[in-house]
């Protein structure tokens, strides 16, 4: 997988636009997901972060190095900043809109009591944005504890401890949310 | 160091698999939690996240959005290393100079604008001009070039003239000559080469009247110093200043010789000798004066005329000397001064005369034409054939001055008292050539005026060598008699201006050897004039 993604690299390097379009099925749904978890699901926002995140790593291509992060990492590290910038540029939206509350009612109770992901957002956005930045790429997005050391810029120890506190931060939230958890 | 309880927790979130049912059957199948406080509900919680269903981007949102990647331009790649310096100058490098489009014309209404660009244009263009001026005059004082030259030209000759006026007025000698100091010498020498300049710079047609002009102002100065050198055989170094003289003077010349120098500036401000005298104290001297009288002659500030003193003496051999031929006209050999020694108060009402009686006082009146009278007398012993002339002074002096006004007066007084200490020297001459003519003979007791030597005796021998010993004290008094009345005449002079309201003052000046009994005179003489 990994030697497969260096290669995808290597040959979007040489200016490669197939390569560079696999490697965008790869990572984009992910990449979507994350800013989406981050943005409390707003679809449309989520799109078009996650084009710009893309349209960003297509232009520094170039200045990618597999000895430094791995392409992963490097792509949530431009995804992260991105959206960083976009919540400092729009404001941070810590309460759910209200079509968005309607829909998580909808969801919620199509899905009978099991934990969805609109739930998960709303518990999201009560922990910290690092305890939620490790918890959506250990847990949600099944990044590597390396990948993620290398994408958030901290120490593997760092990115366990964070995890962890992240963990029982959420258990808390949605207990006290009443939410349901998988038995 | 890290947690155990944190470090299996992350080991299993790597284990659980993407699958909700398998992460399911993974947490039942090994429950690697049990008794370990929240690690088992973690690791539950954990299971229960991974079954959430992600978020899902729209497919033909990813289709569209590959699409437009796939078609867009890649912009050349930036850098390593100052990514963030390009990335902060980028806005910089794509700036623009923005197109300026000059007004027209009609809207050149002045404005601020348009008045500080006229400003520099006018500061820009002055200073160009300026620049290109090489000889850095202002420009706008070149539209009147061509009078400047004859104004500066003018003005450098007026520079010299009045330069020549202030000598003549502070030393002009009978209207001719100018009496300066070297430093005056030097000064009108400049002055005239810088008018000459001056005169060169003017046009062509003007110069001939400017030099015209300056050649009729009057030039010759007549000062005294040393003569401290020559070079070149022919240019004398007189007190500091190099003056061009005539080879044939030069030679009769000597370094350290005192000198009186008649110069004129000559051409580029060189200066000329016309007359070079020798300022020593025998070749000036009046043809009839004493020798001694010479010195006092020559270096007072007077014209000669030529005229002779007249030898009203000669039948007692009592010297009478004029102070110098200017101080005693030649047509007015009148006596009119009774002046005995102790006679002396009575003030000399000659003019323009040399009086001297023929007893054993001669006196010297020196007048000027309409000065009021200073005279000299020298008084000679009470007694002198007394034959004892070694205890007798030659004679005391005394000057009589009148009210005297001006400088010429002092001098004329001077000059007196030099003469009478000229006469008394040749008094004491006289005696000397007395005894030398009798040949050892004895002297009588008439004194040496007598001239009277008889010989025959036997104690002549003794008598004459007494006689010479007191010819030779007589003569040695005579001298310091002469220094002692010249600086008495200058303070009396000097009294007598003082004293202008004065108009009859009489000083005795005893000589040194004097009686008391003559001071006391004196002293008697200006109480009664008081």
């Amino acid at each position: 997988m990994v030697s497969d993604v260096q290669a995808l690299v290597q040959r979007a390097q040489a200016n490669d636009r197939a390569a560079f379009g696999e490697l965008y099925e790869l990572y984009c749904p992910k990449i979507y997901s994350y800013i989406a978890y981050h943005l409390n699901g707003r679809a449309e926002a989520a799109e078009d972060l996650t084009e710009e995140v893309f349209m960003k790593a297509l232009q520094n291509l170039g200045s990618f190095q597999f000895r430094d992060v791995p392409f992963s990492s490097w792509l949530y590290r431009i995804a992260h900043n991105h959206l960083i910038d976009h919540i400092r540029s729009t404001k941070k939206q810590q309460s759910v809109a209200l079509e968005d509350a309607e829909h998580l009612l909808f969801e919620k109770d199509r899905l009978d009591g099991r934990l969805d992901r609109h739930t998960l957002t709303a518990a999201l956005s009560k922990i910290t944005d690092d305890q939620r930045q490790i918890v959506l790429m250990r847990v949600v997005q099944g990044l590597s504890i390396t990948e993620t050391a290398k994408a958030v810029g901290k120490s593997e120890d760092s990115v366990k401890q964070l995890q962890s506190r992240g963990l029982k931060a959420l258990k808390r939230v949605l207990e006290a949310q009443g939410g349901a958890t998988a038995a | 160091m890290i947690d155990p309880f944190d470090a299996a927790l992350s080991e299993f979130i790597d284990t659980l698999p993407q699958d909700a049912q398998a992460a399911q059957d993974l947490l039942d199948a090994s429950a690697p939690f049990t008794g370990q406080g929240d690690l088992p509900a973690l690791a539950e919680l954990t299971t229960v996240l991974r079954s959430v269903p992600p978020y899902e981007p729209r497919p033909e949102w990813v289709a569209a959005s590959k699409a437009r990647l796939m078609a867009a331009p890649l912009l050349p790649p930036e850098k390593r290393g100052f990514t963030w310096l390009g990335s902060m100058f980028l806005p910089l490098t794509h700036l623009s100079w923005p197109s300026f489009s000059l007004p027209q014309l009609p809207q050149l209404v002045p404005s601020p604008m348009f008045a500080r660009a006229a400003v520099a244009l006018g500061i820009v263009f002055t200073l160009a001009s300026v620049a290109r001026d090489n000889q850095g005059q202002n420009p706008i004082l070149q539209v009147t070039t061509s009078q400047a030259p004859v104004e500066n030209a003018e003005q450098a000759i007026s520079s010299a003239q009045q330069e020549m006026a202030r000598l003549a007025y502070q030393g002009q000698v009978a209207g001719v000559e100018v009496k300066g100091s070297p430093r005056d010498v030097v000064l009108l020498s400049k002055s005239f080469e810088l008018a000459e300049e001056a005169i060169d710079k003017a046009p062509p047609a003007e110069q001939p009247r400017l030099r015209s002009q300056l050649q009729s102002s009057i030039r010759a100065v007549r000062f005294d110093g040393l003569l401290e050198g020559i070079t070149n055989g022919s240019t004398l170094q007189v007190a500091g200043v190099a003056i061009q003289a005539d080879a044939a003077t030069a030679q009769q010349l000597r370094v350290g010789q005192a000198v009186s120098v008649l110069v004129t500036v000559g051409s580029g401000g060189k200066l000329l000798a016309v007359q070079v005298a020798p300022n020593d104290p025998a070749p000036s001297a009046a043809p009839s004066a004493p020798a001694s009288a010479a010195p006092a002659a020559s270096s007072l500030p007077l014209t000669t005329s030529g005229g002779t003193a007249p030898q009203t003496s000669s039948t007692n051999k009592d010297a009478v000397a004029a102070a110098s031929p200017a101080a005693v006209p030649a047509s007015s050999p009148q006596t009119s001064a009774p002046t005995r020694g102790r006679d002396a108060s009575e003030p000399v009402q000659t003019s323009s005369r040399v009086s001297s009686r023929s007893n054993n006082s001669p006196a010297v009146a020196v007048t000027a034409p309409t000065e009021p009278v200073i005279a000299a007398k020298v008084d000679k012993p009470d007694k002198p054939d007394k034959g004892d002339a070694s205890d007798q002074a030659p004679g005391s002096i005394s000057v009589v001055a009148g009210a005297a006004t001006s400088p010429p007066q002092a001098s004329a007084a001077a000059a007196a008292a030099q003469a009478a200490a000229a006469a008394a020297v040749q008094s004491a001459q006289d005696a000397a050539s007395a005894q030398t003519a009798a040949g050892g003979a004895q002297v009588s007791g008439s004194g040496p005026q007598s001239g009277g030597a008889q010989g025959g005796a036997a104690s002549a021998g003794s008598a004459g060598q007494a006689a010479l010993q007191a010819a030779a004290a007589a003569q040695s008094r005579a001298q310091q008699a002469q220094s002692a009345a010249a600086e008495r005449a200058s303070q009396a002079v000097a009294r007598t201006l003082q004293a202008r309201e004065m108009p009859q003052l009489s000083v005795s000046l005893p000589s040194p050897s004097s009686d008391k009994g003559k001071a006391k005179d004196a002293k008697d003489i200006i109480k009664s004039k008081k």
